[in-house]
């Protein structure tokens, strides 16, 4: 910096640093100026109608938009949501976990290296290409074992799965790599098998990282699209199988969205399902950050 | 879930509004048409533009679908010079259209059979209203095959109808919960498919399925069943001289919405669509042609 002072004239610099630094302070701010459009934008048009068909929109499981008189129940809806991700979770915690531990403990360096660029590489795999997936490749494999009805709720529940495990892995795996090298050594020391290591010792210490990557999985799952549009069988009703069709409450924005008249009651209220939505995700992505905090301040 | 189907990507800008209903523009220009709306009736104004850039090598038409209700909305916002339908528009849509000094102009390009699907394996033949809205209304009884005296097995010994529908802005959704469950009629839960190719697709793989949508669909997996009026009355195939004659019934009309009569580039080509020459590409795409006597069927 001295040096660089020297040779410039002492305004210039000042100048420079003046514009560069405003910029970034921008850029900084811009997140947030970002976030609160959106929340303007999303809360200007659905807010007034999720204030007025609360209730109702919470206690009925009729979806009927168009009906002469429209229904707006969303149970349906928020159940077809949590069910998928509940179910996906179900498959994606277990593998994602699994394979964080083999990652960071049992995997030798250059497995390591290759198997990260591999989970890398199926974040990378676009969302609609899930959905194909899920259409043309699950939908028959689960009718031959004994599904009805290819398209449902196990089918998007997969697909979320396989979608979120990049993330699970990969954080899951940096929370376990975290803990210090003298845990591990210590339990070594005492006797402790590797299994008795992993288990006992470093899954109670990295405990809120592995915590922080499962909320973000979820966080993940509930905002999907286009891959649950394709895979669930669109169909509002409440599950009462693994093999039922189900909905989610982004499918039907994204399904419902490019009809309703703007301004329209239609229109209204799936934007206050977008609302829903955002306050969902952000609850989820809040948690995890205290989460987060609070593993750095231990 | 918008089909997008582009009959090119000529710069949509390069011609003005006045290029498309004053006619006398620069010839060298394409004119470049958009028609946007009913996704029954995107493959038909997709092969009808085709053929039309034969005669009229000049006229571009760029087709979008989306839905009649897209359709209808784009040619209120004014956004589409032709919109599709296959539905009539309602009142208040007219109205809002002449709020915003838009006077839509309706034309018939042609007619469509709604047939009803049901897996290649199930050895139902025809159906009737009553079934159907047994089947699809929410206060129908119906949930299993032997409700309505089918003997299926679906694996298992299960026998839960499957029932297959499309999405809420569809017309075909619409026109079909119109005439079988009534204006204040609702389905019971359907899976809502975008599409009416994706609806045959999931009932051509789903034996216990059952679905709607155009005659003009088709997938090996799935057969079209004879369609009756009520219990006693005999059934009739969903085929072209059915729904010409009046028989079928449940046939209904296809719709192009223009702002005011059609004029320029936009008359040239539904001239065109509604006349003898273009008969074969509307049979091809698996709709009925207009008659040209000037009689139109009686639809359902």
């Amino acid at each position: 910096m001295a040096e660089i002072a020297r040779r410039r004239p002492p305004s210039y610099t000042r100048h420079v640093e003046f514009v560069i630094e405003g910029l970034i302070r921008l850029c900084g701010v811009s997140a947030i100026i970002f976030i609160l459009a959106i929340f303007v934008f999303i809360g200007k048009e659905g807010i007034g109608f999720l204030l007025r068909n609360v209730l109702p929109m919470l206690v009925s499981i009729d979806w009927s938009p168009t009906a002469e008189p429209p229904v707006y129940g969303i149970l349906a809806l928020v159940v077809g949501t949590l069910w998928c991700v509940g179910l996906s979770l179900c498959f994606s915690v277990p593998v994602g976990l699994a394979s964080a531990v083999y990652l960071s403990e049992f995997a030798s360096d250059r497995a390591r290296e290759s198997l990260k660029v591999v989970v890398e590489l199926l974040a990378a795999i676009p969302s609609v290409v899930w959905g194909f997936i899920g259409v043309m490749i699950l939908n028959p494999l689960l009718q031959k074992l004994g599904a009805q009805v290819g398209l449902n709720g196990l089918n998007g529940a997969i697909v979320l799965a396989l979608m979120t495990l990049p993330l699970l892995v990969s954080l899951g795996e940096d929370a376990l790599r975290a803990v210090p090298e003298s845990y591990r050594q210590a339990a070594i020391a005492m006797g402790a098998t590797r299994w008795e290591m992993v288990w006992r010792v470093l899954m109670p210490a990295a405990q809120r990282g592995l915590l922080v990557a499962v909320l973000l999985g979820v966080g993940r799952c509930i905002g999907e699209t286009m891959a649950v549009l394709m895979a669930t069988g669109h169909a509002v009703r409440i599950p009462t199988s693994i093999y039922d069709p189900v909905r989610t409450l982004t499918a039907t924005i994204a399904a419902e969205l490019g009809e309703a008249v703007r301004g329209g009651e239609h229109y209204q209220s799936l934007f206050a399902l977008g609302i829903l939505l955002f306050a969902v995700t952000f609850v989820v992505n809040f948690i995890a950050d205290r989460t987060l905090r609070g593993r750095r301040a231990s | 879930m918008t089909r997008v189907l582009f009959l090119s990507l000529l710069a949509t800008t390069a011609c003005s509004r006045p290029d498309k209903n004053g006619g006398e523009a620069d010839a060298s220009r394409p004119v470049v048409l958009q028609a946007k709306g009913s996704d029954t009736m995107v493959n038909l104004i997709q092969r009808l533009s085709e053929e039309y850039a034969k005669v009229s090598p000049r006229t571009v038409v760029a087709v979008t679908g989306g839905g009649s209700g897209t359709g209808i909305k784009a040619i209120i916002d004014g956004t589409t010079d032709m919109a599709a339908s296959s539905r009539a528009m309602k009142d208040e849509e007219k109205a809002q259209a002449e709020g915003k000094g838009i006077h839509p102009v309706e034309t018939t390009i042609a007619f469509d059979g709604l047939s009803i699907y049901v897996h290649k394996d199930n050895p139902m033949t025809q159906v009737d209203f009553d079934t159907l809205k047994l089947i699809f209304g929410s206060e129908g009884t119906a949930a299993h095959w032997k409700d309505v005296g089918v003997t299926m097995d679906c694996g298992n010994g299960d026998d839960a109808i499957v029932k297959v529908g499309r999405q809420n802005n569809s017309g075909t959704y619409e026109y079909f919960k119109e005439h079988v469950l009534g204006t204040e009629g609702k389905f019971t839960s359907t899976m809502d498919q975008s599409g009416t190719q994706q609806v045959l697709d999931v009932v051509g793989t789903t034996k216990c399925a059952i679905g709607y949508g155009g005659m003009g669909y088709s997938n090996p997996g799935a057969k079209h069943l004879c369609l009756a009026k009520g219990k006693t009355d005999a059934c009739v195939e969903p085929i072209e001289q059915n729904v010409l004659s009046g028989n079928y019934p449940f046939s209904r009309a296809l719709f192009i919405y223009t702002n005011g009569a059609p004029s320029g580039a936009v008359k040239e080509f539904l001239d065109w669509s509604l006349s003898a020459a273009a008969d074969k590409v509307v049979a091809e795409a698996g709709f009925v042609p207009t008659p040209k006597s000037g009689a139109a069927p009686a639809g359902g």
